[in-house]
């Protein structure tokens, strides 16, 4: 099954992925992010989501840290 | 669909005609060479004043050292992301990616603005406060017309509350409406180059969020002010003096020129040379090895043996008595005791 993972960490990626099917967002959260959830805001398709929604064929998936720090 | 919902579809529209009549050319790629001779000059200050036993210039410079480290680390980061940016194909943007982009910020901020003459793109925070600090709301505004290759963006303190020291910086992180991006930096290119408006705005709103202590332009324990060492006033920036031995801040009374080298220094740096009565500070003050009082170092200068008038005087009169005493003793007097 292909989402649009989107990680707003470091870099930034946006890319499409293969995930197996059935899987959450806590699951694809726990193999992608190393950190904690409460840290970033997830989103599904642009709306906050539940840990254990499944994502589907498509999804459009976003993983932004809420604390991001600047420089000088 | 609604005026609002109409008007921000053509938005949307314009915006991603934008992406897809974007220039193909690719931007040089900048290597932060600057950045490396900047690091390599600190290094070569700590050597020297390590070398002279300039403990706290040292300690100045490595932090120096270390500022010029983290920005050298962004933009090698910027010049990878770059790089990458030349080499992945850009996924192409719809209007309809965009309009929903926009849409889903009205459920992420406070306010959500655009202008269609000015081709401005608007987010507004909540009022922020951090550690304490009220810096009040900000606007992100993303200038459409620059994206994708050229993208520009400014933020706006709508209530501002800048640092006393500096009225241009609005926030920690930013300085004349440009926001040092730091650790966000390659995201947010990301986000603008993909046309992923939605999450340029949550990054750049986050980044706002968050405080680094270790690289603001004004940090926020002196936010309102630095408190003088000697008086304990609060010292705005325009009427702060630092102890050139000491560092210490200090306000326009307290500050004490030395009236040899004409550096200034505070109340601890200083002192008054007993013989000319001149303010002096350490760097040119000098003890008589005697009777350790502080003298300049041209009123300690005409003695020899950095010993001052008074004990070289007084040393005189004494060898002078022993003298004339061993010439007036006799030697039954000796052989008697």
């Amino acid at each position: 099954m292909r989402i649009l993972f989107i990680n707003n960490d470091g870099a930034g990626f946006a890319d499409f992925i293969e995930v197996e099917s059935g899987t959450t967002v806590a699951k694809l959260f726990a193999e992608r992010i190393h950190g904690n959830p409460s840290d970033y805001l997830i989103r599904v398709n642009r709306q906050p989501a539940a840990a254990e929604q499944v994502l589907q064929e498509g999804d459009r998936v976003s993983f932004t840290p809420s604390k991001i720090e600047g420089a000088h | 669909m609604n005026t609002q919902q109409r008007q921000l579809l053509r938005v949307a529209t314009a915006i991603a005609q934008r992406y897809a009549t974007a220039s193909q050319s690719q931007a040089a790629i900048d290597l932060p060479a600057d950045l490396w001779s900047q690091c390599n000059a600190s290094l070569r200050r700590i050597e020297k004043a390590r070398r002279r036993g300039w403990l706290e210039a040292a300690a100045r410079q490595r932090g120096a050292l270390m500022n010029q480290l983290v920005d050298l680390r962004e933009r090698v980061a910027q010049s990878v992301a770059s790089i990458q940016g030349m080499t992945a194909q850009r996924r192409s943007v719809s209007a309809a990616d965009i309009y929903q982009d926009l849409q889903s910020l009205h459920d992420e901020f406070e306010t959500v603005s655009f202008n269609r003459h000015e081709n401005t793109l608007s987010a507004h925070t909540e009022p922020l406060r951090l550690e304490g600090v009220f810096l009040g709301p900000f606007e992100i505004r993303l200038d459409w017309k620059s994206l994708p290759d050229e993208p520009r963006y400014d933020i706006i303190a709508t209530d501002p509350h800048p640092a006393s020291c500096n009225e241009d910086v609005t926030h920690p992180h930013v300085s004349s409406g440009q926001l040092c991006e730091g650790d966000g930096k390659s995201a947010i290119c990301r986000a603008l180059e993909d046309g992923r408006l939605a999450d340029f705005f949550l990054i750049v709103a986050n980044l706002l969020r968050t405080y680094n202590s270790g690289s603001p332009h004004v940090s926020l324990d002196d936010w309102e002010g630095v408190r003088c060492t000697d008086c304990d006033t609060l010292v705005a920036g325009d009427d702060r003096y630092s102890c050139d031995k000491c560092s210490a801040s200090l306000c326009s009374d307290c500050s004490r020129g030395c009236e040899k080298c004409s550096d200034y220094f505070c109340y601890s740096c200083t002192g008054e040379c007993v013989r000319c009565g001149c303010s002096v500070c350490l760097y040119c003050l000098t003890r008589c090895d005697k009777c350790e009082k502080i003298y300049c170092e041209s009123c300690l200068h005409q003695n020899q043996g950095n010993k001052c008038n008074t004990c070289r005087e007084q040393e005189k009169e004494e060898q002078d008595d022993f003298e004339a005493t061993t010439e007036t003793v006799p030697v039954h007097a000796h052989t008697s005791i």
